[in-house]
């Protein structure tokens, strides 16, 4: 994990895009989607899935997940695919929990949001 | 789709946004829904199957029995036409039939029933009560009848 505040690694994916300080005039960084998948893995520990890859990939217009590519206003726009590929992978990964550990990690996210 | 593990879920938790854990919470509050919903209809059928079972073990009713079922049916039936005053309505009439059930522990046939309440030219139809929930509740009522007889049969009364 890096050492942003918790609870915002997409919002991560988009600081991480936003500025690399070109003498102050606050040049647009490019990015790429390997970068994206990398920032979101080393902010939640988890794996993007290659199809939510590819269709960021396919939303660049070019075929190469490398090429540096997508601007912070896109990223800002692929917000909502980051929060849904997190869900995804989570309740997919779910299924192969016992009863105990569902209910662990309910509790754990009913407690970080402070609802019971 | 790669599956990761408890830890790895748990620790991203922490990584989350609210919003994005608050759809979260909710999908998995409705996989709690859903499994109880299935896991409620699977005992609702294991607790048919169960009784139809029992139902099914049950001897035959002998033939002596049946005609006292059948005999007591139509005494039923008589007396309370017989005794049913000429402006009773549905609803009291239906009420009248209750008691003389119980009394009897009878087995209705609800159609033949229906049909002696349908050209039974003395009812009062102006009852506010409809006639569809009369007949409802008189279904209700039958099914608890035969229930009753059920458990008496099998030895459970």
């Amino acid at each position: 994990m890096s050492d942003i505040k918790p609870g915002d690694f997409t919002q991560h994916l988009i600081d991480t895009t936003v500025n690399e300080g070109w003498f102050g005039f606050g040049k647009p960084k490019l990015v790429s989607v390997a970068d994206l998948a990398l920032t979101f893995t080393t902010e939640t520990g988890l794996s993007m899935t290659d199809e939510t890859l590819d269709a960021i990939t396919k939303f660049t217009k070019t075929t190469d997940r490398n090429a540096k590519v997508l601007t912070p206003e896109h990223v800002a726009k692929l917000k909502p695919t980051f929060a849904r590929e997190y869900i995804n992978i989570f309740l997919n990964s779910i299924e192969t929990l016992t009863d105990a550990e569902f209910n662990d990690l309910r509790m754990a996210i009913a407690n970080t949001l402070g609802v019971p | 789709m790669a599956v990761h593990t408890f830890a790895q879920l748990k620790a991203s938790i922490s990584a989350a946004e609210p919003q994005t854990l608050t759809l979260l919470l909710a999908e998995l509050d409705k996989m709690i829904d859903e499994k109880n919903a299935a896991a409620a209809a699977t005992k609702l059928k294991t607790d048919s199957r169960t009784a139809i079972t029992a139902r099914d073990k049950l001897p035959p009713l002998p033939a002596s029995e049946e005609s006292k079922y059948q005999i007591l049916y139509k005494d039923t039936v008589n007396e309370l036409l017989r005794s049913t005053p000429v402006t009773t309505s549905l609803n009291r009439l239906i009420k009248k039939f209750r008691l003389l059930s119980t009394k009897y522990d009878l087995t209705v046939q609800v159609d033949q029933l229906r049909d002696k309440i349908d050209n039974h030219s003395r009812l009062d139809r102006s009852d506010p009560d409809t006639y569809d929930d009369v007949m409802a509740d008189l279904e209700q009522m039958t099914e608890s009848v035969n229930l009753n007889r059920l458990r008496v049969l099998s030895g459970l009364g």
